[in-house]
């Protein structure tokens, strides 16, 4: 019902307006003065103020203004009375409407009524207005919790994120969130506006756990939990104040935290004042906007504890692999020194019997040593443990070297051993033992599978990339390179058993054993060929077989020639290798001149020695260009490292425009080494740029 | 014989020593024996053996420590040390470092090298 407040003094007391607003249904009441009018207006909340100014000692324009302020938000209408007399003065004090007298009562009717519908628009818009200002605050709680919410993989911040974000766009009086990815760790995160009691904090635990299994009211639960095993940790924002089990008879919203295939923990808030329809949906946003960052927070604990687990394990695998090769070799000395004694006949005379069964342990004895021997070197390749040592080398050396310790034995077979070395040959980059590692087990295996009266050459010639036939190579398992530049080929050829075609491409795997009956027979791990191929490997090279069956086998392993920059990249490989063993960062640095090349040929020779702390980096020069690989390092200490090169070539006679530098990083950056590379040289900066940029 | 030559062994263990005492034996070498790294030092500095063989894994003090402590005593640094590995995981880390170990032998060893080495550095051959 209308409500309307009409003011005059009593002298004018005219009882016929107020039996007119009864009549059509408006509940009406008089104000006689000014605090008699703010007094009514107070309880009775008027809708519309009818003021008479006529001849009245009531202050119209205090009136006015008073109850305009009293009652802002309910946005009265006050219709003045006036005359034909009345100043312009007594008309402008901020009433919204007038009526001049003398009126017909229909005129008066008339305009109260309009002044109604002004009055009930005014509250549409006024309620609209502030629930739009309201969604729209939510909106921006919204927007800046999932934006928080990006930013982090802390399972807890999210957590306290969301609760933020509840806070700041429904401003809850409690909430409970109970977060849970295995039964042993079930945590309730409690944020109260008050300290909690005892009772209250089990009631909230019992409703937390029963708020859970409604979840999963036919279906099994996917965590068993009980109330012993949830931890409660506890938040309130005000210390003078209680909650008690009373306000359980707040308002509530109640929503699992879930994605659609996992499930992470429940969130309910409670408010004295009961939540809309959009408070609900905010709520619900919140939430959802919470579970995927927390699938992801969860996911990556899993990752980082599942890594954690695997470190432990390759390093114990390795402690393993040391451990046991001591401990067998040990044995297998005392075994093979004492065969050694008695063979020697230094015990005594032994028969031809003795003699030869005591020659079946020796001869097993170092067969189990080449095992062991072959098996940690595997492991350790495998590892990322073998260090190379790289230098540059003639292959004709390891290649006469190793030819040499099996004349014995193929001179004993009637094999003729050839040798076919180019003369031209260029120097190759590489670790000597490691090729003649790779030569021994190949011309070991040529003797083992050639039957007598048969022929072995060993042959070495240069290559360029072009002539060679990748398909060759291409059906073995292992990592591809692209092929650049010139090669030197080695290759072993004999004209032995042979390899069926169909397990060609097996021989360089673990433990494959072709002919396996004959490999028994004539010794053996079935590791040679994978150890070989990992060496070559290493040196960026590719190794092949081609066989026919009864006729015999070619091995033939390129090796890149030595130019600055296979050196450097093997040493980079190498070095890249160390890093990931020791989960340590790595740096590159490239650096190219533009021009003649002279400075990084004057300061390279000379300065570069002089740079303090850097003794660990390896530096490679050639042609105007200049890498520097830096072991152990990450960015902040390559720019040291130019930054201190730029005061040196500041104080020659040198120009740093013609100097352009890229850094790249591992892991950050790229994680192998020609990524890194590429990256350095993409990122390409000037050096002189860059310094005026920093100043 | 008085100008006998003199070799002191060092391994924990007993049935490598026994082996390489038997072969220097019977080559004509006085053969001492030490089982771990104090052992070995004491009798190293009272004995003053012409050469030492001896082991890296050692209980007390390791083989590494040993060839260091005597290599950098001027009284002992002449004393030729053969030192032996077991080629395990850190065996080219003990090569690198600076043990002053004048040869690395790796087991399992062959019995004929190692008299052959440690003749030539006595001065047998």
């Amino acid at each position: 019902m209308s409500k309307i407040l009409i003011i005059c003094e009593k002298s004018d007391t005219d009882q016929s307006i107020a039996n007119l607003f009864n009549e059509v249904g408006y509940e009406a009441k008089y104000a006689f003065n000014e605090e008699e009018a703010l007094l009514i207006t107070e309880e009775f909340l008027p809708d519309i103020a009818l003021i008479d100014s006529i001849n009245t000692t009531i202050n119209v324009s205090s009136v006015c203004k008073k109850l305009k302020l009293q009652n802002q938000a309910n946005d009265i209408q006050i219709i003045l009375l006036i005359s034909n007399e009345s100043s312009s003065e007594d008309v402008l004090v901020g009433a919204d409407g007038y009526i001049t007298k003398p009126f017909s009562d229909s005129i008066l009717i008339a305009t109260v009524n309009a002044h109604l519908r002004i009055k009930k628009l005014l509250d549409i818009l006024y309620t609209n207005n502030s629930e739009l200002a309201k969604s729209l605050y939510q909106l921006n709680v919204l927007y800046n919790t999932s934006s928080q919410l990006a930013g982090t993989l802390d399972k807890t911040k999210l957590i306290d994120i969301m609760n933020i974000g509840l806070e700041k766009s429904l401003n809850f009086s409690l909430c409970l969130a109970l977060v849970t990815n295995d039964p042993e760790d079930a945590t309730l995160i409690i944020n109260s506006a008050y300290p909690i009691s005892d009772r209250l904090e089990q009631a909230l635990k019992l409703r937390a756990m029963v708020g859970y299994k409604s979840l999963f009211e036919d279906k099994k639960l996917p965590f068993e939990l009980s109330m012993n095993n949830i931890k409660v940790k506890k938040h309130y924002k005000e210390e003078n104040g209680k909650f008690d089990l009373g306000m359980l008879n707040f308002d509530t919203l109640f929503s699992p935290i879930s994605t659609s295939d996992k499930f992470f923990g429940t969130v309910e808030i409670l408010r004295e004042n009961d939540f809309s329809g959009e408070d609900s949906t905010c709520f619900q946003t919140v939430v959802k906007q919470v579970s995927l960052p927390l699938e992801s927070a969860i996911l990556y604990e899993e990752i980082k504890k599942t890594n954690i687990k695997l470190e432990k394990l390759e390093k114990l695998k390795s402690e393993f692999i040391s451990i046991v090769s001591h401990e067998l070799r040990t044995p297998l000395t005392s075994i093979k020194n004492s065969l050694d004694i008695m063979l020697s006949g230094k015990t005594g005379d032994i028969t031809k019997i003795q003699d030869n069964f005591l020659n079946i342990a020796k001869r097993n004895v170092d067969r189990l040593s080449g095992i062991i021997n072959d098996l940690l070197d595997l492991s350790k390749i495998e590892a990322g443990k073998m260090d190379f040592r790289f230098e540059p080398l003639n292959i004709a050396e390891p290649i006469e070297f190793v030819k040499s310790t099996f004349e014995n034995l193929a001179e004993k077979k009637s094999i003729i051993l050839t040798m076919k070395i180019a003369s031209d040959l260029p120097q190759i980059y590489g670790d000597i033992n490691r090729i003649e590692q790779v030569l021994s087990n190949l011309i070991s295996n040529a003797v083992k599978f050639t039957s007598e009266n048969g022929e072995i050459t060993i042959s070495a010639k240069k290559i360029n990339a072009s002539s060679i036939n990748t398909q060759l190579f291409d059906t073995f398992s292992g990592k591809k390179l692209p092929l650049k530049g010139d090669y030197v080929k080695i290759s072993v050829k004999d004209t032995g058993i042979g390899i069926k075609e169909s397990d060609i491409p097996k021989v360089f795997d673990k433990f494959q054993q072709i002919e396996s009956s004959l490999s028994r027979e004539v010794g053996g791990t079935g590791l040679g060929l994978p150890i070989a191929k990992q060496l070559i490997e290493a040196h960026r090279g590719e190794i092949w077989l081609e066989s026919e069956l009864k006729k015999g086998s070619k091995f033939s392993f390129i090796l890149p020639v030595m130019m600055h920059y296979n050196t450097f990249i093997l040493e980079l490989d190498n070095e890249l290798q160390h890093s990931k063993f020791n989960h340590s960062g790595l740096a590159l640095i490239c650096l190219e001149e533009i021009g003649s090349g002279s400075i990084i040929k004057d300061i390279s020779s000379e300065k570069i020695n002089k740079i303090k702390n850097f003794d660990r980096c390896k530096f490679f020069v050639q042609d105007g260009k200049m890498q520097i690989v830096m072991p152990n390092s990450n960015k902040t200490d390559a720019q040291k490292l130019i930054d201190s090169f730029k005061e040196q070539i500041l104080q020659s006679e040198y120009a740093l425009e013609n100097l352009q530098i890229g850094i790249s990083v591992y892991p950050e950056d790229a994680i192998t080494s020609d990524e890194l590379i590429e990256y350095a040289e993409r990122s390409v900066i000037s050096l002189n740029r860059k310094t005026k940029k920093q100043y | 014989m008085s100008d006998n030559k003199t070799v002191l062994i060092v391994d924990d263990e007993q049935d490598i020593v026994e082996t390489l005492r038997f072969m220097l034996e019977t080559e004509g070498i006085n053969c001492l024996t030490a089982h771990d790294g104090e052992e070995a030092l004491n009798k190293a500095k009272n004995e003053k053996p012409d050469l030492i063989i001896l082991d890296v894994m050692l209980p007390k003090i390791n083989g590494y420590k040993v060839s260091r402590l005597l290599k950098f005593d001027r009284k002992y640094k002449d004393i030729p040390i053969l030192m032996v590995t077991a080629r395990s995981q850190d065996e080219d880390k003990i090569i690198g470092q600076d043990t002053g170990a004048d040869e690395y032998i790796t087991k399992p060893f062959d019995l004929d090298n190692v008299i052959n080495m440690v003749k030539k550095y006595l001065n047998m051959q």
